[in-house]
């Protein structure tokens, strides 16, 4: 929108040998008043650099879209997810040298997986470029303090209309997880529901990078941790779930406390490996 | 831009530089393509923390010029075929942007199959009409104008008729800086004029900014529609009216992320219609049989008759609906519906009949009257 006398250069060039310079410098005078509209982009420069987390949806080495890719879980029960959500939060890095740690403001991040994409990529915000890290940490939910009060309503991902909203007393749910299953065993069909939240629910995590490298945020490039979030370990644990009698659970129970150490576990965030872009 | 200055290269330039400096004319003088305007932007925001950004398609940015010139479009019945009917006649303001009906009226009195939809924070919406069968608001609001049923008309003869009209040039002037009436820019401008219809100020707003308080029955109502029910939770469960699985708390309506935002809720046909397909018209998936899209709840109360063909006359008639021990029986309800039970064992949601009259008293605190109220939604 904003005006732009870019008449000017293209007439100076186009004419700028011809004899009548003097008319056209006269008229180039009125031209630079009139209001143009841009159609330029701004320039890109090398000066920025990102870090981004992707988690690719998967189930036992392949890729999982929502609605469309039925898995099997740990107690061969198969599972087609409709929706599946969950939020990554407070997420620190520890420098591989100093030992000193960074963390992300607002770090509150909506992982939603959807039918046309098995991934999605999470951005880090205001990481220092003069690190090296080596460590990360973070947490699947929301904490205590974010989750019992609506003042920290337009932090990060914590908006409302994603489907995440609980109520007022209750927090927010902290991983979603709606679809359909098949049970061999009994040769069932039904309706899964797993809307798992409260605060005993909430994890942190901590885990090395040493295995991928150092993540050195460096400008003009994009520095991307490559993840997969393995569906099938939300069903692990000892019983393992069996979908036919845990389908349909939110509340604050010993149910849902093993999915919580289920997504607290390693095998469901896999670290795989760190990739760089330059742009 | 540049396309425009090949235009002048092969002019005389004897000829040329007079034109030019003719070029910056004062407001109000004939429309002219040399001219250009520039156009002011319109921001269009929730202005609540918390709520998700708007969408706004970067070719077609709001601008005030441009929302008067959709305004203008929006409430012109010659728009239509026989000049009767206008996007207003089934989108009033007071009747919070829908018109009433069960289903809407198109040209000659014709009925069309589906009721009107409220044109309520658009820019929150990723899918438009019953069945999502367009991405965009700038296509959308093209269908009515040639739909047979509603006005009847072709895009073609809408821009003949503006073409022809010196005040609709200026203005498509003033927005696109051409004058130059094309579908897409008619298009456009009616889009940028939807977008403006923000509605975030009813008494639950007020109440979430923390300017007003919800009675015991608004706020007893507001815990039921955000619950899913647990009856195995505790001893006695938790108590749900289960509305927030997919008319989320804050829009009010569905996901919007592709079709995540369109359920089959059991709704029958309309007074004598067929069983409408919904999203398998657009998908063609059997799975998506009767899926329609999850339409905000602001405003709620003023949007009577519900649902899309106006089967039920009443919020009242909504909340039997859902609590109907019939429900779970129909074919294709969501499972988000059929798995929300209030005690445990049975096969319908069992609210009781206060706590579907709390549903109800909070629904009502989503009225935004400041927006049925607002000037610059009106006919200019």
């Amino acid at each position: 929108m904003s005006p732009r006398p870019i008449y000017s250069q293209c007439l100076s060039a186009r004419f700028a040998l011809t004899s009548i310079l003097s008319l056209l410098l006269s008229s180039l005078v009125v031209l630079s008043g009139c209001k143009t509209k841009s159609d330029d982009q701004p320039t890109p420069t090398n000066t920025d650099y990102q870090v981004v987390i992707r988690l690719n949806a998967k189930a036992n080495g392949a890729p999982v879209l929502m609605d469309r890719t039925w898995f099997v879980n740990p107690n061969q029960d198969s599972v087609l997810a409709r929706s599946f959500s969950f939020f990554i939060s407070n997420i620190k890095l520890t420098d591989t040298i100093s030992g000193a740690t960074w963390s992300e403001a607002d770090s509150y991040h909506l992982v939603n997986f959807v039918s046309d994409s098995s991934y999605v990529n999470i951005k880090l915000k205001g990481v220092p470029q003069s690190g090296k890290f080596n460590k990360i940490s973070y947490a699947i939910g929301v904490d205590q303090a974010a989750n019992s009060s609506s003042a920290f309503l337009g932090k990060g991902d914590l908006v409302q209309g994603t489907g995440m909203d609980w109520n007022w007393t209750d927090g927010w749910k902290f991983l979603l997880l709606e679809g359909r299953f098949k049970d061999v065993s009994t040769n069932t069909r039904g309706d899964l529901v797993y809307h798992i939240g409260f605060n005993t629910n909430y994890r942190t995590v901590t885990r090395s990078l040493t295995t991928l490298g150092d993540l050195v945020p460096t400008k003009g490039s994009r520095q991307t941790i490559i993840t997969d979030v393995n569906l099938p370990q939300l069903f692990a644990g000892n019983p393992l779930v069996d979908v036919a009698t845990n389908n349909n659970e939110m509340g604050n129970n010993t149910f849902t406390r093993q999915i919580a150490d289920n997504y607290a576990s390693k095998a469901f965030i896999q670290f795989v490996s760190l990739q760089q872009q330059t742009y | 831009m540049h396309v425009a200055l090949g235009k002048y290269s092969v002019v005389p330039l004897i000829v040329a530089i007079p034109m030019l400096l003719l070029s910056c004319k004062k407001d109000g003088a004939a429309p002219d393509d040399t001219v250009q305007y520039t156009q002011t932007p319109v921001t269009i925001s929730s202005g609540m923390p918390g709520y998700p950004a708007p969408t706004i398609p970067s070719d077609n940015p709001t601008t005030e010029e441009g929302v008067l010139l959709g305004r203008t479009l929006f409430y012109d019945p010659k728009l239509s075929a026989d000049g009767t009917i206008s996007c207003a006649s089934c989108h009033q303001l007071s009747k919070g942007m829908a018109d009433g009906l069960p289903v809407s009226i198109g040209i000659r009195g014709q009925r069309t199959n589906r009721s009107s939809m409220p044109l309520i924070n658009l820019a929150w919406v990723n899918k438009f009409f019953w069945d999502g069968r367009v991405n965009s608001l700038e296509e959308q609001s093209l269908h009515p104008i040639d739909n047979p049923q509603e006005m009847g008309n072709s895009i073609g003869n809408v821009v003949s008729y503006l073409q022809g009209q010196p005040a609709y040039v200026t203005m498509f002037s003033r927005a696109f800086n051409t004058s130059r009436v094309n579908p897409n820019l008619v298009a456009k401008a009616i889009a940028q004029f939807e977008r403006t219809l923000v509605s975030f100020n009813s008494k639950y707003d007020r109440f979430i900014r923390g300017q007003e308080a919800l009675t015991t029955e608004e706020a007893k109502g507001l815990a039921l529609f955000s619950q899913h029910p647990d009856p195995f939770a505790g001893a006695n469960g938790v108590r749900g009216a289960n509305c927030n699985d997919c008319h989320s708390v804050g829009l009010f309506q569905g996901k919007t992320t592709g079709f995540q935002g369109f359920m089959n809720n059991g709704t029958p046909a309309g007074a004598g219609l067929p069983q409408d397909l919904g999203l398998q018209l657009v998908t063609n998936q059997t799975a998506d049989a009767g899926k329609m899209r999850i339409p905000t709840l602001r405003n709620i109360a003023l949007t009577a008759p519900y649902m899309h063909a106006g089967q039920f006359g009443t919020l009242a008639d909504v909340m039997d609906h859902y609590n109907s021990p019939d429900l779970f029986q129909k074919p294709n309800v969501d499972f988000l519906i059929t798995s929300a039970i209030n005690r445990r064992f049975t096969t319908e949601l069992g609210l009781t009949a206060a706590e579907k009259q709390a549903v109800i008293a909070f629904l009502n605190t989503l009225t935004d009257t400041s927006f049925v109220n607002n000037p610059a939604f009106k006919k200019p």
